[in-house]
């Protein structure tokens, strides 16, 4: 076994025992209850899913009407078909509940529509299966008030369970609590005083990202775990700034604020806020760079990015505990980039959305290495999907679809596609290509080296100083809307329904240029009216700085100018034309 | 002379436009248009009440004495789509347990969803004529939907619940707006990479149609038909963005025939002129104007005369209420027919594939090869 891909069982390994070592103390979530299904969801499900799935439509496959079969039987059935349904880790996120729950609430796309609503008590009792109610006791959820928390080195922080509580009861005195801390970055020392607390208090005592996870126990069952990140750094408070004046980024220094830019753009999936860019501007590069790459939220923006590129989400988002807890491990590890796309691919959403045959073949090329796949591999591939052994070339002989996604993922040649993608964000495909044994060799040394190497690459001149343009991602210029916009990250939903909408339409900037249409026309953005502007090209240039991070050209100047004072444009137009321009679509 | 006659005749063989000649005898896109709720052949083919589509009638081929046999709309259209009568339940809204026309597409070309559309005035359980449940197609193969409020709008439901949907837009802004990005992509050509669309014209064209599908003016309806209206404007924004081989667009305010005969000729006359606007939007697209054929079919006749209160029911045994007529017009046609005989619904879907050079092992109709050009 080469080194390579010694170090990458090595990170996987560290991904996966690090839960399952200190998980031994407690026992799983419950599972979904029998009695329960044949009492209070059946009936539900007879009503609702019958029709389609028991004529087997869709990948629920209910039990077929049989003669002689007896309805009891047919609902055993029925509950075992459901259960691969279910997530017993993050019961609010299993396929059952989200394929009928309104797509405006969180729900799938479904083809037979949808049936529940949140507040409505067919929700309540699906929820209760999936967590594992008994027709005698209902599981204890855990609950936090904040899901993300922030804070500074050597500042005391508190991380608060008390919501946590007992659906079959009022009091919360008999529930016992049970913490851990599941990731921590790399140089910290920091551990739980006491895991059975309520109410925890920690001081860390380094920069990064520290995450706990809390179950409760009733005494009878033990809920499913939830995480809560804290992040760790020196954070800027943020002001918003009246919509008519400027934001005083005129002052900053222009090269400054272009290489900020680009950096919270590339680490973190979205441009800074002005008060941010203010704050930031002058910091040394080194400073600047670590700062970036220690919060967590790189790690997400990252993971959630490849998940998207691999059409893991809606319907097929990730349900293994590996990619579930990879966005939080990302910054306190640094890992290596063929970890985080092979957690997802090894992620069983990863085949059911790349089924065996063509459409596998073709992600395995395309997807996980880098070229379309050849005649010769479509062929395999199609053999596979009829249950017979084929021969991959380069690979040998494979006895199904999963033995050769395992094969690829472990190759040489997915792990140098897999790094050149991370470089190809940071720089020309050229020069990816030029850095990349480097980066493989840093891999191989360990997640310090790739930490620093990384860090060296993002302080470089060739990087900081690249011209040419690099069209943003789906995500990264839907976050940058928001950001730019609304001054406010989207929420997870929000983000899912508008790359569900974009991805179905060709092209890009079209479907772009109308979700910024109706940002502008939402109310929530902040724009003046035209007298509330006080000093025209003032504002427009302060509208420049914020969005593509330089000043505007005389020509520019003109033409804006223009437009601002046209009775068809308007603040609103201006917005809109440098938000839906070809130089924003790239930085 | 010879040498010269032999290279203008090789020159001739790369010229765009004597493939374009070829072509002419392949539909590569085409749009289906289920007439629902009942109409009479008489109707389609009258010059007051339908004039576009007794225009198509003339400029193309008419198919009568269809026979329609179904009970109501819904079984009618499901034969339509899948070539076979399975007696589906109207009323329980069932999905047909055989491949659709949509389905047939999609697998046999290998299309992505969006190259195969099944656009509804209905929606619901309605939609359920999009896909079947057979195990080898169903979801897999099942066309994109579009019904209401459109196929953008759709999945930006919630989206636009929340943040309001956008004044439409100003139509001198646009012109600013070609100017202001064209100035960003000359300023910028020499960093920018291809693959960047803003400030092209084929992206404005888009950008243009996905907006008039979710502003505020989109949620005004008026005429007689409006449910119609809505399924009309979705399927004139897929054919403009997407460009599908198959668009199938079911309409039903014809439904109307059971209050008033008047409403009944209103909504058809109103339903011919969206027609000619489809065609017009087709026309316009270099990439779909002769190479889009346009099938027009009712799902059903009504009654040869209205009742003593204005009513056009269907209930009598005349010939307008048995039979149904098909035009069809554009590329893949015969030039003359020469179809004899009563027909069957269950034929149009064979056929229609067909036009697309597609088999559909599971109907039991078949294709009427006497209507489609020789290939």
């Amino acid at each position: 076994m080469g080194r390579a891909a010694l170090a990458t069982l090595v990170a996987l390994l560290a991904v996966s025992l690090h839960a399952s070592a200190k998980e031994t103390f407690l026992p799983d979530p419950p599972q979904a209850d029998r009695d329960f299904y044949e009492k209070r969801v059946a009936p539900w499900i007879e009503a609702n899913c019958a029709q389609c799935h028991r004529g087997g439509g869709g990948a629920l496959r209910l039990c077929e009407e049989e003669p002689g079969l007896s309805e009891r039987m047919r609902r055993h059935t029925d509950y075992a078909r459901l259960l691969p349904f279910i997530n017993r880790k993050a019961p609010w996120e299993s396929r059952l509940l989200l394929k009928v729950l309104e797509p405006g609430e969180g729900g799938d796309p479904h083809v037979g529509g949808a049936f529940v609503a949140p507040d409505e008590p067919d929700y309540d009792a699906l929820l209760d299966f999936v967590s594992g109610a008994t027709l005698t006791n209902l599981p204890p959820e855990v609950f936090f008030e904040k899901n993300e928390l922030r804070g500074k080195p050597g500042e005391t922080i508190a991380v608060d369970g008390r919501g946590s509580y007992d659906r079959d009861r009022d009091d919360m005195d008999g529930l016992t609590y049970f913490w851990e801390l599941y990731a921590r970055p790399a140089e910290s020392r920091v551990i739980i005083q006491d895991r059975r607390a309520s109410r925890l208090e920690f001081k860390p005592d380094t920069g990064g990202s520290y995450v706990f996870r809390l179950r409760v126990s009733d005494g009878k069952v033990w809920s499913a775990p939830r995480a809560v990140t804290v992040e760790v750094f020196q954070h800027i408070k943020l002001e918003k700034t009246k919509p008519g004046g400027v934001t005083g980024l005129a002052k900053a220094e222009i090269r400054n604020l272009a290489r900020l830019r680009r950096l919270y753009l590339d680490v973190l999936g979205r441009p800074p806020t002005p008060p941010e860019a203010i704050a930031e501007e002058r910091k040394g590069i080194k400073f600047l760079v670590k700062n970036i790459m220690l919060r967590a939220e790189g790690g997400r923006a990252w993971v959630e990015e490849v998940a998207i590129r691999f059409g893991l989400f809606d319907d097929y988002r990730p349900v293994s505990d590996d990619a579930r807890d990879l966005a939080l491990k990302i910054p306190a590890e640094g890992t290596p980039p063929h970890v985080v796309e092979g957690v997802l691919a090894r992620d069983p959403s990863f085949l059911r959305r790349h089924p065996p045959g063509r459409p596998l073949a073709k992600a395995i090329g395309e997807l996980l290495l880098g070229r379309p796949p050849s005649d010769a591999e479509v062929l395999a591939a199609i053999e596979l999907a009829d249950g017979t052994p084929a021969d991959i070339p380069g690979i040998g002989t494979v006895p199904d679809s999963r033995a050769w996604l395992v094969k690829v993922l472990d190759s040489r040649a997915f792990r140098r596609a897999a790094v050149l993608r991370r470089l190809g964000r940071f720089v020309d495909s050229g020069d990816a290509r030029k850095r990349v044994e480097r980066a493989l060799g840093a891999i191989n040394e360990g997640q310090q080296e790739w930490t620093a190497f990384l860090s060296d690459l993002l302080r470089s001149e060739r990087y900081l100083n690249r011209k040419r343009l690099r069209p943003k991602g789906t995500v990264t210029f839907l976050r940058s809307l928001f950001v730019d916009l609304l001054e406010r990250k989207p929420t997870d939903r929000e983000l899912a329904a508008l790359v569900r909408a974009v991805k179905t339409l060709p092209g890009k900037s079209a479907a772009f240029a109308a979700v910024v249409r109706v940002l502008i026309d939402s109310g929530e953005t902040p724009l003046p009216l035209l007298v509330e502007i006080r000093d025209g090209p003032a504002w427009i240039t302060d509208r420049f700085l914020r969005y593509l991070g330089r000043k505007p050209r005389t020509q520019e100047m003109k033409l804006y100018g223009q437009a601002l004072l046209h009775p068809g444009g308007g603040p609103e137009l201006v917005v809109h034309a440098l938000l839906t321009s070809p130089e924003y679509m790239c930085r | 002379m010879t040498r010269a006659v032999a290279t203008v005749c090789l020159l001739l063989a790369f010229v765009p436009g004597a493939h374009a000649k070829d072509n002419a005898k392949e539909a590569k896109h085409v749009v289906m248009i289920i007439l629902g709720g009942g109409v009479r052949t008489e109707d389609m083919l009258d010059d007051e009440v339908m004039p576009v589509l007794a225009a198509m009638a003339k400029e193309g081929r008419v198919v009568k004495k269809i026979a329609s046999g179904a009970p109501d709309g819904y079984a009618a259209a499901a034969r339509l789509l899948t070539g076979r009568d399975d007696k589906l339940d109207g009323a329980a809204l069932a999905r047909p347990p055989v491949p659709t026309l949509c389905e047939y597409v999609r697998q046999a070309r290998d299309l992505p969803p969006e190259k195969a559309w099944f656009v509804s005035c209905d929606g619901g359980d309605h939609l359920h004529l999009a896909a079947s449940t057979h195990p080898r197609f169903g979801s897999v193969f099942a066309p994109s939907i579009a019904h209401g409020m459109g196929a953008f709008a759709q999945p930006l439901q919630s989206f636009l619940d929340k943040l309001g949907r956008p004044v439409p837009m100003d139509p001198d802004a646009w012109g600013q707006l070609r100017a202001l990005r064209g100035l960003s992509r000359q300023l910028m050509s020499v960093w920018l990479p291809r693959s960047v669309d803003a400030g092209l014209p084929r992206s404005e064209a888009v950008e243009r149609a996905l907006l008039r599908e979710i502003d505020r003016k989109s949620l005004l309806v008026d005429g007689p038909n409006p449910k119609d209206v809505r399924a009309f404007r979705a399927a004139r924004n897929v054919i403009e963005i997407h460009r599908p081989v198959l668009t199938v667009l079911r309409l039903g305010e014809a439904e109307q025939a059971q209050a008033s005969f008047e409403q009944y000729k209103a909504v058809l006359r109103a339903n011919d002129t969206w027609i000619g606007r489809l065609r017009k939007v087709v026309a316009g697209d270099k990439a779909m104007a002769g190479r889009t054929t346009f099938v027009v079919v009712a799902d059903r006749g009504r009654n040869e005369k209205p009742d003593e209160k204005g009513r056009l029911g269907e209930d009598d045994a005349s010939k307008q209420r048995g039979f149904v007529a098909l035009v069809a017009v554009g590329p893949g046609l015969a030039r003359r027919s020469g179809l004899k005989g009563p027909r069957s619904l269950d034929d149009v879907c064979p056929t229609v594939a067909r036009l697309l050079g597609i088999e559909t092992p599971h109907a039991s109709g078949r294709a009427w090869m006497e209507l489609l050009a020789a290939r």
